[in-house]
């Protein structure tokens, strides 16, 4: 059993790396690629510099700009327990790696920032604490891309810093004999003092030395923070990193808030399911034909083919507004006064007399009842007629008949011996029907306004949010898997038939 | 292999389980009692942390009222022994009792007005320090402020004979805002709750949005370079936990936000023109831009300060990370403590009134907006009164506005913002390959806008909540030249500019030719999934095509469609601009905006255009500024590079028991100015 499972656990990582694979290139082939999409509520773009600006400065941030299969690679490092670090991210722990502030920083780390802090320090036109921490941040970038003392980047940009003039050097200049990740800095290098005339041209009259300075360091800024690579000699181990979204919010964060909500659903909606479906199946299978089997078979059937997004529509429509028949809240999961509730239905005495508070709980359970009922009703009709199938198989099976022969009571023989073996199939649809609940619930929690994983996972399709994408991909494809494990581990504790040795 | 599971074994099962189920609810409840306690240590402890600060306020003054006390005990003493050393002249001494009577100055007993009177000497001497300040710098006013005192219109807004403190006000929200704090949130309900609480040096008036009006800073002055910008605080302005707002605040602010360990990049983009903030003394401050920028004004007074004192507590890391890092000087704050707060998984964010405000305190107690996702569900939430506000889309005019019992209970607000943005259909000129296209003649444009009838898209497409726009600004706004009428919807005309311009139709298929240009057909480049633009760019082609042009509607997805713009890969394209106040035409008309991350894809060029922007740009003095601006307007009227269709009305829908609520020239008044008559109180 135990090498059954491990070998299984070991399936998953092909199958998940298949999976994020497929989604990731598909939305980054996708007409635009991952990236912010630019426009406000009306549809209208709006026309300045800045927003031009910040397009760019979030496409070199993300690393957009790189091919699709190497983007795709750099995440699968990034979320592999085992993988390589990345050269921004040493940097940033080279930058907190400052002893005075936290003692246990790698002694290394330490003594790079040090020697690059001491070479910004005693540059003379370095003057603000914020333009030392800049320069101090994008020297070690520049560092940890090159894999250089973070003393010799820090004097090159104190260089390029102190001879504006010098830095700008015609686009065909001379390399030096780079590699490959040299050259590309290099071009970039090339592209600072390109924008820096620009910013020189805008400065109408004399350009004072100050200005182009700042102008200079603005360009490093803004050109170095893309500055990325895999460091393939730095091997890294941890915790997955699903990375943050493009609200700089950890997507680990975001899943925290919006899973239980769903599970929430979930955990309410399937055993109503269950429940209703087995009940419905055993009584149809016991009056095969007659009125109850057909009249069940046909509503339930109806239900199924009713679509989710209807009926939510029409029960926030008609059943939430005073116009027409309010029994249900139109939106959330509390009502914003629930906060000031107590937790258990109770009277209050108040100006006008007694009064019925709901509660807190009676308030969530109120607000439940719409999406609840949404996930519902569908789901009846299959599950139903497998149940009705399976419990009609048993019946006539031998031990039922045997079972009826030597004089057992017929509500026995059917409760006893045949629901108990007819109930084997229903657990093989479980692992089905979960996928089919979280994909449900995309459309139900738009509807209800319920901050849960569907509504995660489209907000995330929508603003192209590659991080935020990736992780709700990957967290549900590992639900999906995982509940697949467990129904077939579940099978062979509830068949002794099955077994996996 | 029998095993028995029988009745009572369900009824052990069912035991089990809600054994399980009480207990997980009793752990959510105990929860939160922890929560509720929690949140009630802390309001004890910000009120006692307030009293301290009374205490210390009111010992301070004791004792300077002491030191007064023995200062006149001194003078009077001495005057005493002056007047009775000159008995020839008895009136000085009574004059001077007269002016310092012991008995009102000094009364230690009346803490209030021992404060009220040390508070006006900082005054007198903080006006002495402004009279210093001011000397030193030889500035111009910079822009003019409002005259009135926006502060004495909400006090006698206060003296109306309804007016009562308390109640809610109810918005909504399309989806959940899951960062609000200053400077990392991108996100435009973020930064609606931000204004609640956050404030700016001075902030631009409702009412003629022109010019500005002091908020956190009292006054300000400006070099003649238009470089420098000298701004003095208020010396009452205040945070939220009762610490003066100090221009140290103001730097703090700057060099938080230009710190790169901060993720704010996107903010940092707007302060790439500042080339220093420094604080002059306690309550002045020198913000020096690299440029001359008509708009470097509303950089410096749009910084939205942050305390130094608090968010001086959290590493940058921190600041990055928590979610509602929210704490300002406005007249709201957040009801918990602003580093707990996580996005509402309940869906509804509140805010209350912030106590120690030092302006006018708002009348409504608390402003809350809850999330709701879907428009029907929205609407439902409406009608039911649930939420108080309600921004109907065109297709739900006839479902609200003709609801009699719904417009018995609510106020309708038809009206114009001027930072409304505008649809336009802009003509690409130059092909991918840099050849000009048809459209590179300005009577081919002209031909094109003449046969386009907007009125009949505002009154069909927009069910008339529209108005026809002729130029970038909008109609409204002073930038725009108001003796312009737009371009009529006249097909004779078109044919003749169109004939002028060479197009015949040489081989008798109905479509125009040009000799060099080829048929006059093209494909009008739309946003897809958006029926409005589709029923549009219909409307468009039916009256082409009786003029001979063929026009094809292209639905092309809104990635691939900023793709294209850039490419320069499409004839004519069909979109929306947003606008603002004094909005910067640079970015889409200048020649400079062709190339190089500008946004002028249809590659328009007009020398005197780029003049006459380039000179507005420069220009500090709004008068002459915005006559260029009109000029500006002025030429691209002429010229046409884009057919200006239409700008949005604003329709809105209040609950009628606010008072208050009144349109101005940049939307609903803010709700700081709304209350609710104590009869019609709700919640």
């Amino acid at each position: 059993m135990l090498g059954y499972i491990a070998r299984r656990l070991l399936l998953m990582i092909p199958t998940l790396i298949g999976v994020t694979a497929v989604v990731f290139l598909v939305m980054a082939y996708s007409p635009g690629g991952f990236g912010g999409v630019s426009s406000d509520a009306e549809g209208n773009r709006t026309a300045s510099e800045e927003a031009r600006r910040q397009q760019q400065l979030m496409k070199a941030r993300f690393g957009y700009d790189l091919p699709k299969p190497v983007q795709y690679l750099r995440w699968l490092n990034q979320v592999s327990p085992a993988g390589f670090a990345m050269s921004s991210q040493l940097a940033e722990q080279a930058l907190d790696a400052d002893p005075a502030v936290n003692p246990d920083a790698d002694p290394e780390l330490s003594s790079e920032r040090a020697a690059a802090l001491a070479v910004i320090e005693a540059a003379p036109r370095v003057q603000s604490e914020i333009e030392r921490e800049q320069l101090l941040l994008q020297a070690l970038r520049l560092a940890m891309y090159r894999d250089t003392p973070a003393e010799v980047a820090a004097q090159e940009l104190v260089g390029l810093m102190s001879a504006p003039e010098q830095a700008l050097r015609p686009p065909g200049a001379p390399e030096s004999s780079a590699d490959d990740a040299q050259r590309d800095l290099l071009d970039k290098i090339n592209a600072v003092p390109e924008d820096a005339e620009d910013s020189r041209r805008k400065v109408t009259g004399a350009p004072t030395q100050d200005a182009m300075r700042k102008a200079l360091l603005g360009e490093i800024d803004f050109h170095f923070t893309g500055l990325n690579r895999v460091r393939f000699d730095t091997p890294t181990f941890g915790w997955p990193d699903l990375g943050k979204d493009l609200e700089r919010i950890p997507v680990l964060d975001a899943i925290r808030d919006a899973l239980p909500v769903t599970l929430l659903l979930n955990a309410l909606t399937i055993p109503l399911i269950y429940v209703i479906s087995i009940v419905a199946g055993v009584y149809a299978a016991r009056g095969k034909g007659g009125w109850f089997d057909t009249g069940s078979g046909v509503f339930f059937l109806a239900l199924w083919s009713f679509p989710v997004i209807g009926a939510g529509v029409l029960l926030v429509s008609y059943l939430a507004s005073d116009n027409y028949l309010p029994i249900l809240p139109t939106a959330g999961l509390s009502s914003p006064e629930a906060a000031e509730m107590a937790f258990l239905p109770r009277w209050v005495e108040d100006a006008d007399g007694r009064a019925f508070e709901r509660g807190w709980l009676l308030d969530r359970l109120w607000h439940l009842a719409g999406p609840v009922f949404c996930l519902t009703y569908g789901g009846f009709a299959v599950l139903t007629k497998i149940m009705r199938g399976a419990v009609l198989d048993n019946l006539h099976a031998d031990f039922a008949r045997t079972a009826r022969a030597k004089g057992v009571a017929p509500n026995e023989v059917l409760w006893r011996h045949v629901v108990r073996n007819s109930l084997l199939p229903m657990l093989t649809i479980v692992s089905n029907l979960l996928p089919a609940l979280l994909v449900g619930s995309v459309v139900v929690e738009r509807i209800f306004s319920i901050p849960g994983m569907g509504d995660l996972a489209v907000r995330a399709a929508f603003s192209k949010d590659q991080q935020l994408l990736m992780g709700t991909t990957l967290m549900i494809s590992a639900v999906v898997l995982v509940s697949e494990l467990l129904r077939d581990l579940l099978y062979a504790v509830a068949d002794p038939r099955v077994s996996y040795d | 292999m029998e095993s028995k599971v029988g009745l009572k074994d369900i009824l052990l099962f069912l035991l089990v389980a809600t054994t399980l189920v009480s207990v997980g609810l009793l752990f959510v409840q105990v929860d939160r009692a922890w929560d509720r306690l929690d949140q009630a240590v802390e309001t004890t402890q910000a009120q006692s942390t307030a009293m301290d600060q009374l205490t210390q306020e009111v010992r301070r003054s004791r004792q300077k009222n002491q030191e007064a006390i023995e200062a006149f005990r001194e003078a009077t003493g001495a005057l005493l022994a002056v007047a009775a050393s000159r008995q020839a002249d008895p009136s000085d001494p009574a004059e001077a009792s007269d002016t310092s009577d012991p008995g009102e100055t000094t009364n230690p007993a009346d803490p209030a007005d021992a404060g009220l009177t040390s508070g006006s000497a900082d005054v007198d001497a903080a006006l002495a320090a402004l009279d210093q300040a001011s000397q030193d710098a030889p500035d111009s006013l910079g822009p003019a402020p409002v005259e009135n005192d926006y502060y004495e219109l909400l006090r006698a807004q206060r003296q109306e004979p309804d007016f009562a403190t308390g109640g809610q006000f109810v918005g909504s929200f399309q989806s959940i805002v899951r960062k609000i704090t200053p400077y990392i949130s991108g996100d435009v309900y973020g930064t609606l709750i931000q204004s609640y609480v956050m404030q700016t040096l001075a902030t631009r008036d409702y009412d003629d949005p022109t010019r500005w009006r002091p908020l956190l800073a009292e006054s300000w002055t400006q070099s003649d370079d238009g470089l420098t910008f000298t701004f003095t605080l208020r010396p009452d302005a205040r945070f939220s936990d009762g610490t003066p707002v100090r221009a140290s605040d103001v730097v703090f602010t700057y060099e938080w936000i230009m710190n790169p360990r901060v993720e704010a990049p996107r903010a940092r983009v707007y302060y790439e023109k500042v080339q220093s903030i420094e604080a002059l003394d306690d309550r002045t401050v020198r913000f020096v831009f690299s440029e001359p920028y008509y708009l470097s004004f509303a950089v410096a007074a749009g910084v939205e300060v942050l305390s130094e004192k608090y968010y001086g507590q959290f590493s940058p890391e921190r600041f990055n990370a928590l979610p509602g890092l929210l704490f300002g000087s406005g007249p709201y704050k957040l009801p918990t403590d602003p580093a707990e707060w996580r996005p509402p998984s309940a869906g509804a964010i509140r805010l209350v009134r912030n106590d120690n405000y030092w302006g006018v305190p708002p009348a409504l107690d608390e402003i809350v907006y809850r999330i709701i996702t879907d428009e029907n569900a929205r609407l439902s939430t409406f009608i039911n009164g649930e939420i108080d506000a309600f921004n109907p889309a065109p297709e739900q005019y006839s479902e609200t506005l003709d609801d009699q019992g719904l417009r018995g209970r609510t106020e309708l607000f038809i009206h114009e913002p001027i930072t409304t943005g505008y649809r336009y259909i802009g003509w690409n000129q130059r092909k991918p390959d840099g050849s000009p296209t048809a459209f590179a003649d300005r009577r081919v444009r002209q031909a094109m806008t003449l046969l386009i009838d907007r009125q009949r898209m505002v009154d069909e497409l927009m069910k008339g909540r529209a108005s026809i726009s002729t130029g970038p600004f909008h109609r409204l706004n002073p930038q725009s030249d108001p003796d312009i009428d737009p371009w009529p919807y006249d097909p004779e005309r078109a044919k003749a500019l169109l004939t002028e311009a060479g197009y015949a139709d040489r081989n008798g298929d109905g479509v125009l030719e040009h000799p060099e240009h080829g048929p006059l057909s093209f494909r009008l480049m739309i946003p897809s999934g958006i029926d409005n633009y589709l029923r549009m760019a219909d409307m468009a082609a039916e009256s082409m095509r009786r003029a001979g042009v063929v026009m094809q509607a292209d639905p092309t997805e809104w990635n691939i469609l900023t793709q294209r713009l850039d490419e320069r890969n499409f004839d004519a394209a069909a979109l929306g601009w947003g606008a603002s106040v004094e909005s910067d035409i640079k970015q889409i008309f200048h020649s400079e905006s062709i190339d190089g991350g500008g946004d002028n894809a249809v590659a328009y060029t007009n020398p005197e255009l780029d003049a006459v922007i380039d000179q507005a740009r420069s220009t500090m003095e709004s008068e002459p500024r915005y006559a260029l601006w009109r000029r500006a307007h002025r030429l691209l009227h002429e010229d046409q590079p884009y057919t200006y269709l239409f700008t949005r009305q604003q329709v809105q829908l209040v609950n009628d028991r606010f008072r208050g609520d009144r349109v101005t020239k940049i939307g609903l008044s803010p709700r700081d100015e709304w209350y609710v008559p104590r009869a019609e109180r709700r919640y």
